[in-house]
């Protein structure tokens, strides 16, 4: 069990119910989308580009196989328009002339032989003239070819407090460095699948594996032009997402439900292999940051200047919003005064890269953390030493201008950490260790950060999610939210917000399926939002329900028992009908953000933390093994233990990935180690034991003072790990993942 | 998934091997099936039409000692391998590498002689890019991405021998018992896999219709000492970077009857002559072995991308004889 600050004086929160779809789960009940059986299903595969570029000149259907029993879609076949709706009107679902990235669907087939569609691939032919593509970020920022607006830049932010360049000549100290993170993949376990039945008359129904159902209910609607409630979309049991079904799984439910419409409403289903999952989908974004920093002498951080450019592919998908939490989460919990931060995202002819756990945060967290551990060594000061002198106190401010009205309490959480890694003494041994055995070398090192929850700035105002709860004909309730259950933990810790709201036990909770028929726009299931701001919301739709109840004389006000409960929601039901009691999110109150200048308070709430890692590094492999981890982080409030330790311990092994394994191999923009055999993960044997420590400061604003944590282990492991390799071979570490190679090439350059 | 494999159930081994010689390359035996599908999936070799399920024929599944040896049939799975107590005892470099093979799924599925005659892992072949092994007529691997290829005995393919189990028999010097349309016949281990200068199109010399039946082993004596170790990128479901099975005993203070061979490094198991007669009769000492292991890289021939493989095999030379040495029941320090 995780240590947990302060036991639980709550009847649910802070406990550890059984997971509500877990006896589903482990006795294979729960159907994901491919054990859904419908009857005459064809199954559809999707006709990509080759090429990073071109235009397209035809498509033709070779002989060897019986095309007249194919369904086939392109783009003219579209009734609507063929835009996926994101931020920007980029996109579209099926290439109509100019091919942007290579892997983009450009045709679709489907067959009620699964054999043979997968054969008939082989026989379509796609004549493109190639045109020069843009495939790095350098070739992007040249502006030798514009594809993109007129700079191929996405989006820019900037934000400014004080004046840094006043600084740079008085500085005792100047460190600069340049740093870089590579792509990952999100490797949910279960690719992407939805089934699709679609016709002019019936209108579009989808079922898929995805993280936001009115999401994809929105990118459908104008592909059809279909009003709302001609177009549903159903959640299926999920297997994982981790932001990789948060804005693609619209394409393949668009593409089955074309080819459902064209086939006269016959169902469809598309399940991508995991090499095509791999190939085609969207991954975390590439990101290159340049800091230069002015320390004084003694180690106080003067001024600092980042610079940070994301690679977004070939449409800008979510990369504004990716690029705006990687920028301000780019400082650090560090004060300074005059800082300059400078992002963009840029277009290159990759598939479009999109959300993953963390959201731009990661890339830069990698950066300043590393930057941090640079300046300590060049300034002769212990790395912690140097966190203690610059982190946020109360009354501080961060380069959004956002004032720490109270303390954060950095300081504690850092602590935690290095007493419960033996971080110094570790440190001390170490040394010696290393200076007497060349074949191993040992290293341990640490990160220190934040991560904001919920969305950026006024996005949860511009959301205006409505989430509620409903009785049910047994005397219980049913939580009605569009929040999907992706093996975080959703449907069970919103059910013990609302069984403790309640007065009632957690088994009288149930969670009505997301499906855009049934359920309100609770916002997407990204963003660590779904236990802060949808948990909140329900609570408070669970207080407003037991207060009809109360005034309409059923329930007694104060405590009643569960029993009692159940009793007067059965009465209830018999005499006025049904129940449903929604509420919407109301923006806490003190938050004010500027989306011009980028000041204010970017996030409502900060979950902060302090990742420890313990390394050994073999020097004829040059292959690095974490061998202990620790995470100490402050959250808010825990509902439920195992599974908050679950998402650190998943979030750190995801991470450990991205540090030492995951190196996305591109070639003409597009990933090559499409395989596991060659996509390198950590198994259950490369990850370290994982000890997670909670503290616990209730947050006013969340469900029983909760904030998000789900992103937050994404944040600190690569950074930790980095530093600990540095440690080991006393060399900087700039870039990730620290493959052997890179560890050769450091020690043998 | 439909594949469009016709499955024959045919009545005895010797009417597989004649089925098999007659069809030639048109069938295959369905053992432990994990080669099949991968290929089926991958398209990218000839997949056979015919599949003849082997296990069902006869009893292919088993660990008995007999005669003084140990034997297994060819259907055994590596994890029943990995987990039999007999073989623990006496031939514990085996259980080494079962234990060393992918994974739990893949080592209750897989079958010993499926894991001997697995075809290479080289990225080329697997993803059909035309090869000596796959009909073409040339290597890819000679001048492309051949980080993962031979450093010994290369040309002109450059694929490495990938079977754990394989390395340990070898070390084991394990017998076959192969059945074949004329008969039954035994033959070593070491002979199975051919030189690729011999021919590059295939791995091992059975010809369509020559079955393994059985494997057989000498068990070792408590005189002995011996290991598998292996490097890899992660720490399960992947193949050997380098790898080494190593058996030896204590002869009136000696090092003796020293059977060494690597993997990962070349075509074959490939055996390190030079480091070997470094140390073979040697006196029994730990100093000897750093001498011999400088020595276990003579004769590397690294292409583009593969040298960092020889201090692998150095120090992977040098672990295991100081892991074996410290168990030998009498040492001198």
């Amino acid at each position: 069990m995780p240590q947990v600050s302060s036991p639980p004086t709550f009847q649910w929160i802070g406990r550890n119910p059984p997971r509500k779809e877990s006896i589903d789960k482990v006795t294979g009940r729960a159907l994901y989308i491919d054990d859904l059986k419908f009857e005459g299903v064809l199954y559809g595969k999707t006709i990509r580009s080759a090429v990073p570029r071109g235009i397209l000149k035809n498509i033709s259907f070779l002989p060897g196989v019986p095309w007249g029993e194919f369904t086939i879609v392109t783009a003219k076949d579209i009734p609507g328009k063929n835009i996926v709706s994101l931020i920007e009107l980029d996109q579209p679902f099926l290439v109509e002339r100019e091919i942007k990235h290579a892997a983009e669907p450009i045709a679709l087939i489907a067959h009620p032989d699964k054999g043979l569609v997968e054969k008939a691939m082989n026989f379509v032919k796609i004549d493109v003239d190639e045109l020069p593509a843009i495939l790095t970020i350098d070739e992007s920022l040249s502006g030798k070819n514009i594809q993109w607006g007129t700079d191929n830049i996405f989006k820019t932010f900037h934000i400014r407090r004080g004046d840094p360049d006043s600084i740079w000549s008085k500085a005792d100290v100047v460190v600069e460095g340049e740093y870089w993170t590579g792509a990952q993949e999100q490797l949910y376990i279960e690719p992407q699948g939805v089934v699709a039945v679609a016709s002019r008359e019936k209108g579009v129904t989808v079922w898929g594996s995805m993280q936001c159902p009115f999401y994809v209910q929105k990118g459908l609607k104008p592909l059809f032009d279909l009003p709302e409630d001609k177009v549903r979309v159903i959640y299926t049991v999920t297997g994982g997402g981790f932001g990789g079904k948060e804005e693609y799984p619209t394409l393949p439910a668009a593409h089955a439900a074309l080819l459902s419409w064209k086939a006269g409403g016959q169902p469809v289903k598309i399940i991508y292999d995991r090499i095509e999952d791999m190939w085609a989908t969207t991954k975390r974004h590439p990101c290159r940051t340049r800091i230069k920093s002015a320390f004084s002498r003694d180690g106080k951080l003067a001024a600092l200047k980042i610079d940070a450019t994301m690679d977004g592919g070939a449409y800008a998908t979510l990369s504004a919003v990716v690029l705006s939490r990687g920028t301000l989460h780019s400082f650090g919990p560090y004060k300074c005064e005059h800082a300059v931060i400078d992002t963009r995202a840029v277009f290159t002819n990759s598939p479009p890269y999109g959300a993953f756990r963390g959201f731009g945060a990661p890339q830069t967290i990698f950066a300043i953390e590393q930057h941090m551990d640079r300046a300590a060594r060049t300034l002769g000061i212990e790395p912690d030493e140097l966190r203690l002198k610059n982190i946020l106190r109360k009354g501080d401010a961060m380069p959004t201008g956002q004032i720490m009205k109270e303390d954060p309490g950095v300081d504690g959480v850092l602590k935690k950490a290095l007493d419960e890694s033996n971080y110094l003494e570790k440190r001390r041994a170490y040394r010696e260790h290393n200076h007497a055995d060349s074949r191993v070398k040992k290293g341990v090192g640490f990160a220190l950060f934040f991560h904001g929850a919920g969305f950026t700035g006024s996005g949860e105002v511009f959301l205006d999610s409505k989430a509620g709860v409903e009785l049910t004909a047994e005397g219980g309730v049913r939580i009605l939210s569009a929040n999907t259950e992706i093996g975080q933990g959703s449907f069970t810790t919103h059910s013990q917000i609302v069984a403790e709201e309640l007065g009632i036990s957690y088994e009288m909770v149930e969670v009505a399926t997301p499906d855009t028929a049934v359920v309100p726009n609770s916002g997407p299931t990204v963003a660590s939002r779904t236990c802060m701001v949808v948990g909140e919301i329900l609570r408070k739709a669970a207080a407003d329900l037991r207060e009809v109840l109360v005034k309409s004389g059923h329930l007694p006000g104060g405590r009643h028992t569960p029993e009692e409960f159940r009793r007067a929601a059965l009465r209830y039901r018999e005499t006025q009908g049904e129940l449903k009691v929604f509420s919407k999110y109301q923006p806490p109150s003190g938050i004010h953000w500027d989306d011009k200048t980028y000041t204010g308070e970017a996030y409502g709430a900060y979950a902060w933390a302090c990742y420890v890692s313990d390394v050994e590094i073999d020097m004829t492999t040059c292959q690095v093994e974490v061998l202990d981890f620790v995470a100490v982080q402050e959250v808010g409030r825990v509902i439920h233990p195992v599974i908050a330790k679950g998402q650190i311990e998943g979030g750190v092994a995801q991470a450990i990935g991205w540090a030492l394994y995951e190196n996305v191999v591109l070639h003409q923009g597009v990933m090559q180690n499409i395989q596991l055999t060659n996509y390198i993960l950590p198994t259950t044997a490369d990850t370290p034991p994982i000890r997670v420590f909670f503290h616990e400061h209730p947050y006013p604003n969340g469900p029983y003072g909760a904030k998000g944590l789900g992103e937050l282990p994404m944040d600190g492991p690569a950074p930790a790990i980095a530093a600990a390799v540095a440690f080991a071979i006393d060399r900087n570490i700039a870039s990730i993942p620290i493959l052997p190679e890179t560890i050769f090439e450091a020690t043998n350059g | 998934m439909t594949y469009p494999f016709k499955i024959e159930r045919l009545a005895s081994l010797q009417a597989a091997a004649r089925r098999i010689a007659d069809l030639q390359g048109r069938a295959a035996i369905l053992g432990g099936g994990l080669e099949l599908l991968d290929f089926a999936r991958s398209g990218a070799d000839q997949t056979p039409e015919i599949l003849i399920p082997i296990r069902q024929i006869a009893p292919m599944s088993y660990i008995e000692t007999r005669s003084g040896e140990i034997r297994i049939g060819a259907g055994t799975s590596i994890a029943e391998i990995a987990d039999s107590t007999g073989i623990r005892r006496v031939a514990w470099p085996l259980t080494e590498s079962a234990n060393a093979v992918g994974s739990s799924q893949i080592r209750s599925q897989s079958t010993l002689a499926g894991n001997l005659l697995q075809r290479p892992r080289c990225w080329y072949f697997r993803n059909g890019i035309s090869c000596f092994k796959n009909g073409g007529n040339t290597c890819p691997a000679a001048t492309g991405d051949n980080r993962y290829h031979a450093i010994f005995g290369g040309g002109p393919t450059y694929s490495v021998f990938q079977s754990d189990p394989g390395l340990a028999l070898c070390a084991l010097q394990a017998t076959l018992v192969i059945v074949s349309p004329d008969g039954e016949r035994t033959m070593p281990v070491t002979d199975l896999y051919v030189d690729p200068k011999q021919d590059a199109s295939r791995e091992h010399v059975l010809k369509p219709g020559e079955i393994i039946r059985e494997i057989r082993i000498t068990p070792l004596t408590d005189r002995y000492v011996g290991t598998f170790m292996k490097i890899r990128e992660r720490s399960g479901f992947d193949f050997a970077t380098v790898s080494i099975a190593l058996i030896y005993n204590n002869f009136h203070g000696r090092f003796k009857d020293i059977r060494v061979y690597l993997g990962g490094v070349a075509p074959r198991p490939y055996v390190p002559e030079k480091a070997l007669n470094q140390i073979q009769y040697k006196k029994l000492g730990r100093g000897e072995i750093p001498p011999a292991a400088d020595l276990a890289a003579e004769g590397a021939a690294p292409l583009e991308h593969n040298a960092y493989k020889i201090p692998m095999v150095k120090r992977l030379f040098r672990e295991a004889f100081e892991v074996t040495y410290e168990k030998l029941s009498w040492r001198p320090d």
